[in-house]
Protein backbone atom coordinates (compact mmCIF):
# COMPACT_ATOMS: atom_id res chain seq x y z
CA UNK A 1 0.00 0.00 0.00
CA UNK A 2 2.28 2.59 1.25
CA UNK A 3 4.19 1.81 -2.35
CA UNK A 4 1.53 2.49 -4.12
CA UNK A 5 0.71 5.46 -2.71
CA UNK A 6 4.22 6.64 -3.49
CA UNK A 7 3.95 5.97 -6.96
CA UNK A 8 0.60 7.81 -6.73
CA UNK A 9 2.46 10.98 -5.47
CA UNK A 10 5.27 10.50 -8.05
CA UNK A 11 2.98 10.17 -10.90
CA UNK A 12 0.98 13.04 -10.33
CA UNK A 13 3.96 15.16 -9.78
CA UNK A 14 5.41 14.02 -12.89
CA UNK A 15 2.20 14.87 -14.67
CA UNK A 16 2.03 18.36 -13.10
CA UNK A 17 5.30 18.82 -14.14
CA UNK A 18 4.85 17.68 -17.69
CA UNK A 19 1.67 20.32 -17.38
CA UNK A 20 3.79 23.59 -16.22
CA UNK A 21 6.75 22.64 -18.82
CA UNK A 22 4.55 22.15 -21.58
CA UNK A 23 2.55 26.01 -21.21
CA UNK A 24 4.22 28.21 -18.14
CA UNK A 25 2.25 30.25 -16.21
CA UNK A 26 3.02 33.98 -15.72
CA UNK A 27 5.00 34.42 -12.46
CA UNK A 28 6.64 31.91 -11.98
CA UNK A 29 8.71 29.05 -12.90
CA UNK A 30 9.24 25.74 -11.62
CA UNK A 31 11.34 23.12 -12.12
CA UNK A 32 13.20 20.01 -9.72
CA UNK A 33 16.04 20.34 -7.83
CA UNK A 34 17.20 16.63 -8.65
CA UNK A 35 16.38 15.12 -11.74
CA UNK A 36 15.90 11.55 -10.34
CA UNK A 37 13.09 13.00 -7.23
CA UNK A 38 10.11 14.16 -7.90
CA UNK A 39 9.71 15.07 -4.16
CA UNK A 40 11.65 18.39 -3.96
CA UNK A 41 10.36 21.29 -6.22
CA UNK A 42 12.49 24.67 -6.94
CA UNK A 43 9.95 27.45 -8.07
CA UNK A 44 11.44 31.28 -8.83
CA UNK A 45 8.64 33.52 -7.99
CA UNK A 46 8.50 36.86 -9.77
CA UNK A 47 7.44 39.59 -7.39
CA UNK A 48 4.12 41.08 -8.23
CA UNK A 49 3.92 44.01 -9.98
CA UNK A 50 2.35 47.21 -8.11
CA UNK A 51 3.01 45.40 -4.85
CA UNK A 52 6.46 45.93 -2.89
CA UNK A 53 8.41 42.74 -3.77
CA UNK A 54 8.05 44.08 -7.59
CA UNK A 55 11.49 43.69 -9.73
CA UNK A 56 12.11 40.68 -7.20
CA UNK A 57 13.16 37.26 -7.78
CA UNK A 58 12.38 34.89 -4.77
CA UNK A 59 13.95 31.34 -4.41
CA UNK A 60 11.56 28.83 -2.83
CA UNK A 61 11.70 24.60 -2.55
CA UNK A 62 8.86 22.82 -2.44
CA UNK A 63 9.16 20.00 -0.21
CA UNK A 64 5.85 16.76 -1.10
CA UNK A 65 5.41 14.29 1.66
CA UNK A 66 5.02 10.74 0.19
CA UNK A 67 1.20 10.88 1.13
CA UNK A 68 0.92 13.33 -1.63
CA UNK A 69 -1.80 14.65 -2.71
CA UNK A 70 -3.62 13.53 0.82
CA UNK A 71 -1.09 15.76 2.31
CA UNK A 72 -0.06 18.81 1.53
CA UNK A 73 3.84 20.18 0.78
CA UNK A 74 6.36 22.43 2.41
CA UNK A 75 7.43 25.80 1.43
CA UNK A 76 10.02 27.59 2.23
CA UNK A 77 11.87 30.59 0.80
CA UNK A 78 15.28 29.83 -0.20
CA UNK A 79 16.24 33.68 -1.05
CA UNK A 80 15.90 35.86 2.00
CA UNK A 81 12.42 37.54 2.02
CA UNK A 82 10.70 39.98 4.68
CA UNK A 83 7.35 38.88 4.93
CA UNK A 84 4.56 38.52 8.37
CA UNK A 85 3.53 35.43 6.72
CA UNK A 86 6.69 33.92 6.34
CA UNK A 87 8.94 32.39 9.40
CA UNK A 88 12.96 33.47 9.71
CA UNK A 89 13.75 30.35 8.29
CA UNK A 90 11.62 30.67 4.90
CA UNK A 91 9.49 28.63 5.82
CA UNK A 92 5.88 29.63 4.43
CA UNK A 93 2.72 29.53 6.63
CA UNK A 94 -0.57 29.93 4.75
CA UNK A 95 -3.74 28.54 5.72
CA UNK A 96 -3.94 25.81 2.32
CA UNK A 97 -0.66 24.65 3.25
CA UNK A 98 -2.20 23.43 6.48
CA UNK A 99 -3.97 19.88 7.06
CA UNK A 100 -7.34 19.49 7.85
CA UNK A 101 -7.52 18.84 11.11
CA UNK A 102 -7.72 14.85 11.57
CA UNK A 103 -10.97 14.68 13.48
CA UNK A 104 -13.30 17.74 12.11
CA UNK A 105 -16.25 15.92 10.88
CA UNK A 106 -16.67 18.77 8.31
CA UNK A 107 -17.59 21.83 11.61
CA UNK A 108 -14.17 23.00 12.11
CA UNK A 109 -13.46 26.11 9.16
CA UNK A 110 -12.38 23.77 6.16
CA UNK A 111 -12.28 25.95 3.52
CA UNK A 112 -9.25 27.30 2.41
CA UNK A 113 -7.35 24.39 4.01
CA UNK A 114 -5.53 21.68 2.05
CA UNK A 115 -7.42 19.92 -0.51
CA UNK A 116 -6.18 17.02 -2.93
CA UNK A 117 -6.82 19.10 -5.56
CA UNK A 118 -4.22 21.56 -5.16
CA UNK A 119 -1.47 21.37 -7.52
CA UNK A 120 2.22 23.37 -7.33
CA UNK A 121 0.40 25.90 -9.55
CA UNK A 122 -2.20 26.73 -7.52
CA UNK A 123 0.18 26.56 -4.17
CA UNK A 124 2.55 28.88 -6.00
CA UNK A 125 -0.43 31.00 -7.35
CA UNK A 126 -1.37 31.18 -3.60
CA UNK A 127 2.13 32.22 -2.18
CA UNK A 128 2.28 34.92 -4.98
CA UNK A 129 -1.09 36.49 -3.60
CA UNK A 130 0.15 36.45 -0.14
CA UNK A 131 2.98 38.33 -1.33
CA UNK A 132 0.11 41.34 -2.89
CA UNK A 133 -1.30 40.69 0.39
CA UNK A 134 0.21 40.16 3.56
CA UNK A 135 -2.35 38.72 6.66
CA UNK A 136 -0.92 40.18 9.60
CA UNK A 137 -3.54 38.06 11.97
CA UNK A 138 -1.43 35.02 11.38
CA UNK A 139 1.55 36.30 11.81
CA UNK A 140 4.84 33.94 11.55
CA UNK A 141 7.21 36.94 11.72
CA UNK A 142 6.06 39.00 14.31
CA UNK A 143 8.62 41.86 13.81
CA UNK A 144 7.19 42.52 9.96
CA UNK A 145 3.78 41.97 10.81
CA UNK A 146 3.90 45.04 13.02
CA UNK A 147 5.36 46.93 10.88
CA UNK A 148 2.79 46.61 8.70
CA UNK A 149 0.50 48.15 11.26
CA UNK A 150 3.01 50.29 12.96
CA UNK A 151 5.61 51.73 10.47
CA UNK A 152 4.96 51.04 6.96
CA UNK A 153 7.80 53.27 6.04
CA UNK A 154 10.26 50.41 7.89
CA UNK A 155 8.30 47.38 6.52
CA UNK A 156 9.07 48.93 3.45
CA UNK A 157 12.99 49.28 3.49
CA UNK A 158 13.14 45.84 4.12
CA UNK A 159 11.17 44.46 1.55
CA UNK A 160 13.02 46.32 -1.03
CA UNK A 161 15.91 45.45 0.84
CA UNK A 162 15.00 41.47 -0.13
CA UNK A 163 14.35 42.62 -3.14
CA UNK A 164 17.80 44.17 -4.06
CA UNK A 165 19.36 40.87 -2.30
CA UNK A 166 17.61 38.61 -4.64
CA UNK A 167 18.37 40.52 -7.92
CA UNK A 168 22.37 40.06 -7.08
CA UNK A 169 22.27 36.56 -5.76
CA UNK A 170 20.69 35.63 -9.86
CA UNK B 1 -12.09 -12.03 14.67
CA UNK B 2 -9.79 -12.86 17.58
CA UNK B 3 -6.89 -13.18 15.70
CA UNK B 4 -7.78 -9.58 14.32
CA UNK B 5 -7.61 -8.33 18.04
CA UNK B 6 -4.78 -9.63 19.44
CA UNK B 7 -3.11 -8.19 16.21
CA UNK B 8 -4.43 -4.80 16.97
CA UNK B 9 -3.12 -4.87 20.68
CA UNK B 10 0.11 -6.07 19.72
CA UNK B 11 3.38 -4.35 21.46
CA UNK B 12 6.92 -3.93 20.38
CA UNK B 13 7.61 -6.39 23.09
CA UNK B 14 5.55 -9.23 21.84
CA UNK B 15 5.80 -8.10 18.07
CA UNK B 16 9.13 -9.81 16.21
CA UNK B 17 10.76 -7.30 14.54
CA UNK B 18 13.45 -7.79 11.89
CA UNK B 19 16.26 -6.70 14.03
CA UNK B 20 15.25 -9.73 16.12
CA UNK B 21 15.78 -12.25 13.46
CA UNK B 22 18.41 -13.90 12.28
CA UNK B 23 20.67 -13.11 8.59
CA UNK B 24 18.22 -14.68 6.06
CA UNK B 25 15.17 -15.42 8.07
CA UNK B 26 12.11 -14.55 7.49
CA UNK B 27 9.56 -13.23 9.35
CA UNK B 28 6.55 -14.86 10.19
CA UNK B 29 3.61 -14.07 7.03
CA UNK B 30 1.03 -13.43 9.95
CA UNK B 31 2.25 -10.05 10.55
CA UNK B 32 3.48 -9.00 7.58
CA UNK B 33 -0.08 -10.02 6.45
CA UNK B 34 -1.74 -7.95 9.24
CA UNK B 35 0.80 -5.27 10.45
CA UNK B 36 0.51 -3.04 7.76
CA UNK B 37 1.55 0.69 8.25
CA UNK B 38 -1.82 1.89 8.09
CA UNK B 39 -3.10 -0.42 11.12
CA UNK B 40 0.22 0.52 13.17
CA UNK B 41 -0.67 3.89 13.28
CA UNK B 42 -4.28 2.74 14.53
CA UNK B 43 -2.63 0.84 17.43
CA UNK B 44 -1.91 4.49 18.51
CA UNK B 45 -5.34 5.54 18.47
CA UNK B 46 -7.38 5.35 21.46
CA UNK B 47 -10.36 3.87 21.87
CA UNK B 48 -12.87 6.67 21.22
CA UNK B 49 -10.44 7.89 18.05
CA UNK B 50 -10.86 3.82 16.62
CA UNK B 51 -14.78 3.77 17.26
CA UNK B 52 -14.76 7.26 15.43
CA UNK B 53 -13.04 6.03 12.84
CA UNK B 54 -14.88 2.91 12.62
CA UNK B 55 -17.95 4.86 12.10
CA UNK B 56 -16.18 7.51 9.25
CA UNK B 57 -15.44 4.17 7.95
CA UNK B 58 -19.04 3.24 7.99
CA UNK B 59 -19.87 6.55 6.32
CA UNK B 60 -17.55 6.30 3.24
CA UNK B 61 -19.03 2.76 2.55
CA UNK B 62 -22.72 4.52 2.63
CA UNK B 63 -21.80 6.51 -0.13
CA UNK B 64 -23.12 6.00 -3.31
CA UNK B 65 -20.88 3.92 -5.80
CA UNK B 66 -20.83 3.21 -9.48
CA UNK B 67 -18.95 2.88 -12.65
CA UNK B 68 -17.92 5.61 -14.82
CA UNK B 69 -20.49 5.15 -17.62
CA UNK B 70 -19.08 8.42 -19.86
CA UNK B 71 -22.14 9.85 -19.59
CA UNK B 72 -20.70 13.60 -19.11
CA UNK B 73 -18.27 13.24 -21.62
CA UNK B 74 -20.38 14.40 -24.71
CA UNK B 75 -18.73 17.81 -24.49
CA UNK B 76 -15.47 17.17 -22.76
CA UNK B 77 -13.20 14.76 -21.42
CA UNK B 78 -13.16 14.21 -17.66
CA UNK B 79 -11.16 13.79 -15.61
CA UNK B 80 -11.07 12.52 -11.59
CA UNK B 81 -9.37 16.11 -10.11
CA UNK B 82 -6.90 13.95 -7.44
CA UNK B 83 -4.44 12.43 -9.76
CA UNK B 84 -5.33 14.13 -13.02
CA UNK B 85 -6.36 11.45 -15.12
CA UNK B 86 -8.94 11.07 -17.32
CA UNK B 87 -11.65 8.70 -15.55
CA UNK B 88 -11.66 5.22 -18.37
CA UNK B 89 -15.33 3.34 -19.30
CA UNK B 90 -15.73 0.94 -16.62
CA UNK B 91 -13.75 2.69 -13.81
CA UNK B 92 -14.86 2.17 -10.09
CA UNK B 93 -16.33 5.39 -8.44
CA UNK B 94 -18.01 7.50 -5.63
CA UNK B 95 -20.47 10.29 -5.69
CA UNK B 96 -20.68 12.85 -3.28
CA UNK B 97 -23.85 14.07 -2.09
CA UNK B 98 -22.55 17.51 -3.53
CA UNK B 99 -22.67 15.27 -6.88
CA UNK B 100 -18.23 15.88 -7.75
CA UNK B 101 -17.30 12.15 -8.11
CA UNK B 102 -13.60 10.78 -8.27
CA UNK B 103 -12.18 7.28 -8.35
CA UNK B 104 -13.21 5.58 -5.30
CA UNK B 105 -9.28 4.38 -4.62
CA UNK B 106 -8.44 8.37 -5.29
CA UNK B 107 -11.37 9.77 -2.94
CA UNK B 108 -11.70 7.46 0.18
CA UNK B 109 -8.26 7.73 1.61
CA UNK B 110 -9.18 11.02 1.29
CA UNK B 111 -12.49 11.00 3.44
CA UNK B 112 -10.97 9.03 6.11
CA UNK B 113 -8.52 11.87 6.71
CA UNK B 114 -10.82 14.62 5.84
CA UNK B 115 -14.99 14.44 5.22
CA UNK B 116 -14.99 17.25 2.99
CA UNK B 117 -15.48 17.33 -1.05
CA UNK B 118 -11.91 18.04 -2.53
CA UNK B 119 -13.58 20.05 -5.05
CA UNK B 120 -15.85 22.33 -2.86
CA UNK B 121 -15.08 21.41 0.38
CA UNK B 122 -18.92 20.71 1.06
CA UNK B 123 -18.88 18.94 4.50
CA UNK B 124 -19.85 15.05 3.61
CA UNK B 125 -21.41 14.06 6.50
CA UNK B 126 -23.85 17.47 6.62
CA UNK B 127 -25.08 16.83 3.67
CA UNK B 128 -25.71 12.97 4.49
CA UNK B 129 -27.22 14.21 7.86
CA UNK B 130 -29.74 16.65 6.48
CA UNK B 131 -30.54 13.63 3.79
CA UNK B 132 -31.46 11.17 6.54
CA UNK B 133 -33.38 13.56 8.32
CA UNK B 134 -35.26 14.76 5.07
CA UNK B 135 -36.20 10.81 4.91
CA UNK B 136 -37.55 10.25 8.30
CA UNK B 137 -39.53 13.67 8.23
CA UNK B 138 -41.09 12.37 5.28
CA UNK B 139 -41.74 8.99 6.87
CA UNK B 140 -42.77 10.37 10.52
CA UNK B 141 -43.36 13.93 9.77
CA UNK B 142 -40.93 14.38 13.15
CA UNK B 143 -40.76 17.96 14.17
CA UNK B 144 -37.33 19.87 13.66
CA UNK B 145 -36.15 19.61 17.44
CA UNK B 146 -36.26 15.54 17.35
CA UNK B 147 -34.45 15.33 13.90
CA UNK B 148 -31.69 17.76 15.24
CA UNK B 149 -31.31 15.67 18.20
CA UNK B 150 -30.94 12.34 15.95
CA UNK B 151 -28.35 14.60 13.50
CA UNK B 152 -26.27 14.58 16.35
CA UNK B 153 -26.33 11.04 17.52
CA UNK B 154 -23.45 9.39 15.71
CA UNK B 155 -24.71 5.88 16.96
CA UNK B 156 -28.37 6.19 15.68
CA UNK B 157 -26.49 7.42 12.31
CA UNK B 158 -24.33 4.34 11.76
CA UNK B 159 -27.69 2.27 12.32
CA UNK B 160 -29.69 4.01 9.50
CA UNK B 161 -26.64 3.43 7.04
CA UNK B 162 -28.37 0.90 5.16
CA UNK B 163 -31.05 3.54 4.21
CA UNK B 164 -28.31 5.89 3.15
CA UNK B 165 -27.06 3.54 0.53
CA UNK B 166 -30.36 3.64 -0.72
CA UNK B 167 -30.75 7.35 -1.12
CA UNK B 168 -31.21 8.82 -4.66
CA UNK B 169 -28.61 11.50 -4.68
Amino acid sequence: MASKGLDQGALLLKKQLADLQRSSVDGFSAGLVDDNNLFVWEVLIVGPPDTLYEGGFFKAHLNFPKEFPLKPPKMKFISNIWHPNVYADGEVCISILHEPGEDKFGYEKASERWSPVHTVESVVLSVISMLSDPNPESAANIVAAKEVRDSPAEFKRHVRKCVRQSQDNL
Amino acid sequence: MGDIFSCCYATPENTPTRQLLGPGEQPPPYHDTFLTPAMMRHLTLSEEAQLRLAQRLALIQALPAGVYDGANTDYKRMECVICMTEFILGEPIRILPCMHFYHIPCIDPWLRRSFVCPSCLAPVDTALLSAISFQDNQVEDRNVEDISIHSRNDSLLLNTTPEVSALPF
